[in-house]
C-alpha cells in the first residue's frame, strides 16, 4: 500500500482510536433482547464510571513527582513517599481501567485477518473465545488474585522493597477488583458478540 | 512429555493463536495459563500469573508511561506538536523526507531522556503519525521510522536494559552507559540514511512540499519555525532537561513534563478543564493498553523460562565447539530469534548468565559483548509478533494497518543487523568512549 | 534411585559472590547425601521476581530460594532482627555475636518460630553472615553528621533507612537500577549498596570516590536458604540432617570467603581506582543508634513477636557484648597494628 493514497490519512485528536467503541452512553439496537440490553447497560455503565475515576491517578503521581524534585533539588528534603505513591497508584490504575478499556474495545488485537471477516463470523470468533478463553483466564486470576489479597490484608503487609514501606494491599485489592471488574466486562462482551453473531452486525 | 518441549509448543501455539484476532493480552494469559498447567501444574501457574501482574504494577520506573503519555496528548491537544513538525517540514520544504530528520531527532532527544521504549514510541506516535499521513508519507517507512526511532531509547542512556545488564555480566553500568551513546546515534544515523536513501530513490515515499505550499517569504518561513520549535522545546528542556542535568529520575522527569505540558497550554490560552480531562481519559487509555500488555507478556514469558526452554537452548550452544568469534555470533543469533517471541528481561536474565562465564574464560571483552547484546536485543521490539513498539503505534495511530507496521519494523530489523555487524567488526564503538571516560 | 532435585532462585545473578557461596553449599550437601540430594540455582527473575520470592516458596511454585530475610520485613517486622538487626539491634550485636545468639543463645529456635508467624510453608537456613555494610559512598568527604546532612543519600529500605530520616539526614528511596545514573548526574550525591566486592562490581568507584566502611544500617547481614515445607519434610531425617550440617558449616565458610574477597576489592579500589577511605564521624554512632533503638522500642510496643526476639537477643547481649566488645578491641588493636606495618613499608 502506497502512503500517498487518501484513505491512509489519519484523523488523530478526537478520533485517534479509530478502533475505540462508544460507552455506555450509545443506544443498544431494538431488536436486541430487553433483558440483554439492561445487562448490557448496567455493566458498561459501571465500567465507564471505574474509568473516568481512575483516569485521575495520573494527577496525584505528576505533582508527587514535581514535589519531590523540588524538594529534593532546592530544598535537600526530599520524601520517602514520592517514589511509592507514584508506583502503586500507576499500578492500581492500570489495573481498574483494564475493564473501561475492554469495554472500549482498546486492548490491541493482531486483527489483519479478524479484520477482513463477516462481522457474522467475527461475533462467532469472539463469543466463543470470550467464553473459552477469556472468561476461564479471568476466573482462574481472580481466585489466585483474591487469596492472595487476601493474605496481604490479613498480614497487613508493607513494602519489602523501599524505605517508606507502606502497606501495599491497596495495589493487591486492586488486582483482584481489577480482575473482577474485567470478568464481570466480559459477560457484556459476550451478550454483544452473540448478538454480532446471530444478527450480522455489531450493537453499537 | 519434557517441559522444554512443551516450551516450544507453546511459542508454536503463540505464532498461530495471536492471528486469530483476539485481543494479544488476553491471548498471551490464555496460552501461559494453558502451558504452564501442562508443563507444571495449574495451581502453580495461576498463582505465578498473579505474582507477575502484582510484580509489573509496582514498577515505578513503568510509572513514566502515564505520565509521558499524558504529556504527549496536552501537546497534541493544543497542537503544538503538530506545528513543530510543520515548523520543521517547511523548514526543510524542498527535501524528500524532511519528516523522516524530525522523527529520528526527536527520537534521539527521548532516548536520551528515557530508557522506555512504549513511551517513546506512542509520543512520536501521537506527534508524527498525523503530519506524515497527511504529507502523503509511506505508512511502512514512516511507521518503521516511528518504531526503530521508539526503540533508541533502551540503547541509548539512561537505559533500564543496559541497567539491568551490568550486574549480570560484571560490567559496571556507568561503562555500559558510554558504551552505548556511540552505537546508539550511529544506530539513528543509520536509519537515517535508510529512510533518506529510500525517499532519494522514491520520493514518493516521501513528498516534500509542492511549490504551491512553500511560502515565497523566507522571513514567514523564520517565523513559523521558531514558533513551532519554540513551545516544545522549553518542553522538553523542561523535561528532559531536568533528567539530563541531574534534577530528576526518567520517571520523575516525566511527572516534570506533564507539569509543564499543563502550564504550556496554559501559557497558550488553550488550557480547558474539559480539554485537560479529556487528555487524562485517553492518558488511562493508552497506559492500559501498553500497561496490561507489559503485565500479560511478562506473565507469558515467566511460563516460557519456568519450562526451561531457554535454558534448553543454551545448553545446546555450549556444547558446541567453537571459537570465541562464532560462539559470540551463534549467541547474538539466538538472542534475535529468542527476540522474536521474547522480549529483552528473561533473555538478559536467564541466557547471559548461563553464557558469562564461558565468554570470561575465552577472553571476551565483556563490554564490548554487552553492547553487542543490547543491540541484538533491540530487535526484540521491532520483530514481529511479539513486538510491542507495534501495538503501541498501532494503538495511537489507529488507521495504519499492522501488517504495514509490521513491514516497516522489518525493514528497520534489517538496518538493525547492518548495525549490529559493525559493532562486531569494529569493537571501538563499543569501547572507545568508556575508555576515554574511565580509563583502560 | 533418582536423586531429588531442589530448584532454588536467588535474587541476585548466578555470578554474584553469594550464589558462588549456596553453589558451595550445594555441592557439601549432594557430597553428604551421596548424590540423593541436589540444589539447581536459578538466577533472580528466573520464575519470579525478587519480591515475590518467599510468596512462591510458601505455594510451592519454587521448591526454594535464595534472599536476605530483611526483604521480608514487609510480611512480618520481626524479619529484620534476623536478616539485618539495624545498629546490632541498638545492643550492640556485630555479625559474630549474631551468629553466637542463633547457635547458642535461642536464636534458631525464635527464627523457626519466625516463618510460622509470617503463616508461611518454610524450613529456612541461615547461610550467610555477611556484615558489616558500608555506610557508603559519597560525593565529598564528610567530617561531621552536619555535613551527612547536606547530602541526599540513597538509603536501604524499611527501618535502616527511616532511621536516616529520623536523624535529619535526606534520605532518597530509589530502585537499584535509578542509583547510578543518578549518582553520575548528581540526582543524589551519596549512596550505599553493600561491602567493597559488589560495590565495585557495582561500579561506584567510577562516580565517586570517598568510601566509608564504618556503618550501622546494616552492620548485621545474614543471607537465608528457603525450602518449602512439603518439600523439606519429604526428605528423609539423614538428608535433613546433611542439609542443616552444610548450612551451620556454610556460615563459616561465608566469613572465611567475604573477608578474603572483600580484602582483596577493597585494596584494588584504594590501589587502583583512587578511591579514598574515610572513618566515619563518631557521632554518627551514637545519633543512629538512638534512633535505632526508638525505631525498635516502637515496633516492639506494636508487635508481640518482634519483643519475644529483641528482648530475646537483649538478654544474650546483656552478657555476651560487654565480653565480646573487648575481645573485638584485642584483634582490632591487632589488625590496626599490622595495617600500621604496611603503610611504612
Ligand atoms: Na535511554
Ligand atoms: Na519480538
Amino acid at each position: 500500500m502506497a502512503g500517498n493514497e487518501t484513505d491512509d490519512t489519519i484523523p488523530i485528536g478526537d478520533e485517534l482510536l479509530a478502533e475505540r467503541r462508544a460507552g455506555p452512553g450509545s443506544r443498544m439496537p431494538d431488536d436486541m433482547h430487553p433483558a440483554a440490553r439492561s445487562i448490557i447497560h448496567g455493566i458498561d455503565t459501571m465500567s465507564e464510571w471505574v474509568g473516568r475515576i481512575v483516569a485521575l491517578l495520573v494527577v496525584p503521581i505528576m505533582f508527587a513527582m514535581v514535589y519531590e524534585v523540588i524538594a529534593r533539588k532546592f530544598f535537600v528534603a526530599p520524601t520517602l513517599w514520592a517514589f511509592d505513591i507514584s508506583r502503586m497508584l500507576y499500578g492500581m490504575s492500570f489495573m481498574l481501567g483494564a475493564a473501561y478499556a475492554l469495554m472500549h474495545g482498546l486492548h490491541i488485537r493482531a486483527d489483519f485477518l479478524y479484520r477482513n471477516f463477516e462481522v457474522k463470523t467475527q461475533g462467532r470468533v469472539d463469543l466463543v473465545l470470550y467464553i473459552v478463553l477469556f472468561m476461564p483466564a479471568m476466573i482462574f486470576l481472580l481466585i489466585a488474585g483474591y487469596d492472595f489479597a487476601l493474605k496481604s490484608v490479613m498480614q497487613g503487609e508493607r513494602a519489602g522493597d523501599s524505605t517508606w514501606a507502606p502497606v501495599v494491599w491497596p495495589v493487591k485489592v486492586s488486582l483482584a477488583v481489577g480482575v473482577a471488574l474485567l470478568l464481570v466486562q466480559g459477560v457484556s462482551e459476550i451478550l454483544k458478540s452473540w448478538y454480532a453473531a446471530t444478527r450480522g452486525r455489531w450493537p453499537s | 512429555m519434557a517441559p522444554e518441549i512443551i516450551g516450544f509448543l507453546m511459542i508454536g501455539a503463540m505464532l498461530f493463536a495471536i492471528f486469530i484476532g483476539f485481543p494479544i493480552s488476553f491471548t498471551l494469559i490464555f496460552l501461559g495459563i494453558v502451558f504452564g498447567a501442562w508443563g507444571f501444574g495449574m495451581k502453580l501457574t495461576i498463582f505465578l500469573m498473579t505474582l507477575q501482574f502484582y510484580g509489573s504494577m509496582m514498577e515505578q520506573t513503568l510509572a513514566a508511561v502515564p505520565l509521558f503519555v499524558f504529556m504527549g496528548f496536552m501537546m497534541e491537544q493544543a497542537g503544538l506538536m503538530e506545528r513543530l513538525f510543520k515548523a520543521v517540514q517547511l523548514m526543510l520544504a524542498r527535501m524528500t523526507g524532511s519528516l523522516f530528520v524530525a522523527v529520528l531527532f526527536v527520537s534521539v532527544v527521548f532516548g536520551a531522556a528515557t530508557g522506555i521504549v512504549g513511551a517513546s514510541v506512542t509520543i512520536l506516535g501521537i506527534m508524527a503519525a498525523k503530519t506524515m499521513s497527511e504529507s502523503g508519507y509511506d505508512v511502512r517507512l514512516a511507521a518503521g521510522t516511528i518504531t526503530a526511532g521508539g526503540t533508541l531509547g533502551i540503547l541509548i542512556p539512561p537505559s533500564i536494559m543496559l541497567v539491568v545488564m551490568g550486574p549480570v555480566l560484571e560490567v559496571p553500568v556507568t561503562d555500559l552507559f558510554a558504551g552505548a551513546i556511540l552505537p546508539g546515534v550511529m544506530m539513528a544515523v543509520l536509519y537515517l540514511v535508510y529512510a533518506l536513501g529510500r525517499c532519494w530513490l522514491n520520493p514518493k515515499l516521501g513528498p516534500p512540499l509542492r511549490d504551491d505550499q512553500i511560502p515565497d517569504s523566507r522571513s514567514h518561513v523564520w517565523r513559523e519555525f521558531i514558533l513551532g520549535l519554540v513551545p516544545p522545546t522549553i518542553l522538553i528542556a523542561f523535561a528532559m532537561g531536568s533528567i539530563l542535568f541531574g534534577w530528576a529520575t526518567p520517571t520523575e522527569g516525566a511527572g516534570m513534563g506533564a507539569l509543564g505540558s499543563v502550564l504550556l497550554t496554559i501559557g497558550y490560552r488553550k488550557f480547558t478543564w474539559k480539554r485537560t480531562y479529556d487528555a487524562l481519559l485517553k492518558t488511562l487509555e493508552i497506559s492500559v493498553l501498553i500497561l496490561f500488555l507489559v503485565a500479560a507478556s511478562n506473565f507469558f514469558g515467566a511460563v516460557f523460562s519456568r519450562l526451561g526452554t531457554p535454558g534448553m537452548i543454551t545448553d545446546w550452544l555450549l556444547a558446541l565447539d567453537l571459537s570465541p568469534s562464532l560462539i559470540i555470533i551463534m549467541i547474538l543469533a539466538m538472542v534475535f530469534i529468542l527476540g522474536w517471541p521474547l522480549e529483552w528481561v528473561p533473555i538478559v536474565l536467564i541466557i547471559l548468565p548461563i553464557l558469562q562465564p564461558v565468554l570470561v574464560e575465552m577472553n571476551v571483552n565483556m563490554t564490548w559483548f554487552a553492547i553487542l547484546v543490547a543491540v541484538c536485543l533491540q530487535t526484540a521490539w521491532l520483530s514481529p509478533p511479539v513486538a510491542l513498539s507495534a501495538y503501541f503505534l498501532k494503538g495511537v495511530a489507529p488507521d495504519w494497518d499492522l501488517k504495514d507496521i509490521y513491514y516497516g519494523m522489518m525493514q528497520f530489523m534489517t538496518v538493525q543487523i547492518f548495525g549490529l555487524t559493525l559493532v562486531f567488526l569494529f569493537p571501538w564503538l563499543a569501547l572507545w568512549l568508556p575508555g576515554y571516560l574511565y580509563g583502560n | 534411585d533418582a536423586a531429588t532435585k531442589i530448584q532454588v532462585q536467588s535474587v541476585i545473578p548466578n555470578t554474584a559472590d553469594e550464589v558462588v557461596m549456596l553453589q558451595d553449599f550445594a555441592d557439601d550437601v549432594k557430597a553428604l547425601t551421596n548424590g540423593e540430594v541436589e540444589f539447581e540455582i536459578l538466577p533472580a527473575g528466573a520464575v519470579v521476581g525478587v519480591q515475590e520470592i518467599l510468596d512462591a516458596v510458601d505455594a510451592g511454585l519454587i521448591d526454594g530460594g535464595f534472599a536476605w530475610t530483611h526483604y521480608w520485613s514487609g510480611k512480618h517486622p520481626a524479619a529484620m532482627l534476623f536478616g539485618s538487626p539495624v545498629a546490632g539491634a541498638g545492643i550492640g550485636i556485630d555479625n559474630i555475636a549474631f551468629m553466637s545468639w542463633y547457635l547458642n543463645a535461642g536464636g534458631k529456635e525464635l527464627y523457626d518460630q519466625l516463618w510460622k508467624e509470617m503463616g508461611v510453608n518454610v524450613k529456612g537456613f541461615m547461610l550467610q553472615p555477611v556484615g558489616p555494610e558500608a555506610l557508603g559512598w559519597f560525593k565529598e568527604p564528610i567530617e561531621t553528621m552536619a555535613d551527612f546532612r547536606k547530602y541526599r543519600f540513597r538509603t536501604p529500605p524499611g527501618i535502616p533507612g527511616q532511621t536516616y530520616k529520623d536523624i535529619g539526614v535526606a534520605s532518597v528511596a530509589m530502585g537499584g537500577g535509578d542509583i547510578l545514573p543518578a549518582l553520575e548526574k548528581g540526582t543524589i550525591d551519596a549512596a550505599e549498596w553493600c561491602c567493597p566486592k559488589p560495590d565495585s562490581v557495582f561500579g561506584f568507584q567510577k562516580v565517586l570516590k570517598h568510601y566509608y566502611l564504618q556503618g550501622l544500617h546494616q552492620v548485621v547481614v545474614n543471607a537465608d536458604l528457603y525450602i518449602n515445607g512439603d518439600v523439606y519434610n519429604s526428605l528423609t531425617p539423614l538428608q535433613q540432617k546433611a542439609i542443616e550440617v552444610a548450612a551451620n558449616a556454610s556460615l563459616m565458610k561465608a566469613m572465611a570467603y567475604r573477608i578474603n574477597e572483600n580484602g582483596k576489592a577493597l585494596d584494588k579500589l584504594i590501589n587502583e581506582d583512587g578511591v579514598i577511605l574515610h572513618d566515619t564521624p563518631a557521632e554518627y554512632f551514637t545519633e543512629y543508634m538512638a534512633a535505632a533503638n526508638a525505631a525498635l522500642e516502637k515496633n516492639a510496643a506494636e508487635n508481640a513477636f518482634f519483643k519475644q526476639v529483641w528482648d530475646s537477643q537483649k538478654a544474650f547481649a546483656r552478657t555476651a557484648v560487654p565480653y565480646w566488645a573487648q575481645a573485638q578491641r584485642t584483634n582490632a588493636n591487632l589488625g590496626a597494628a599490622y595495617a600500621e606495618t604496611l603503610k611504612k613499608q
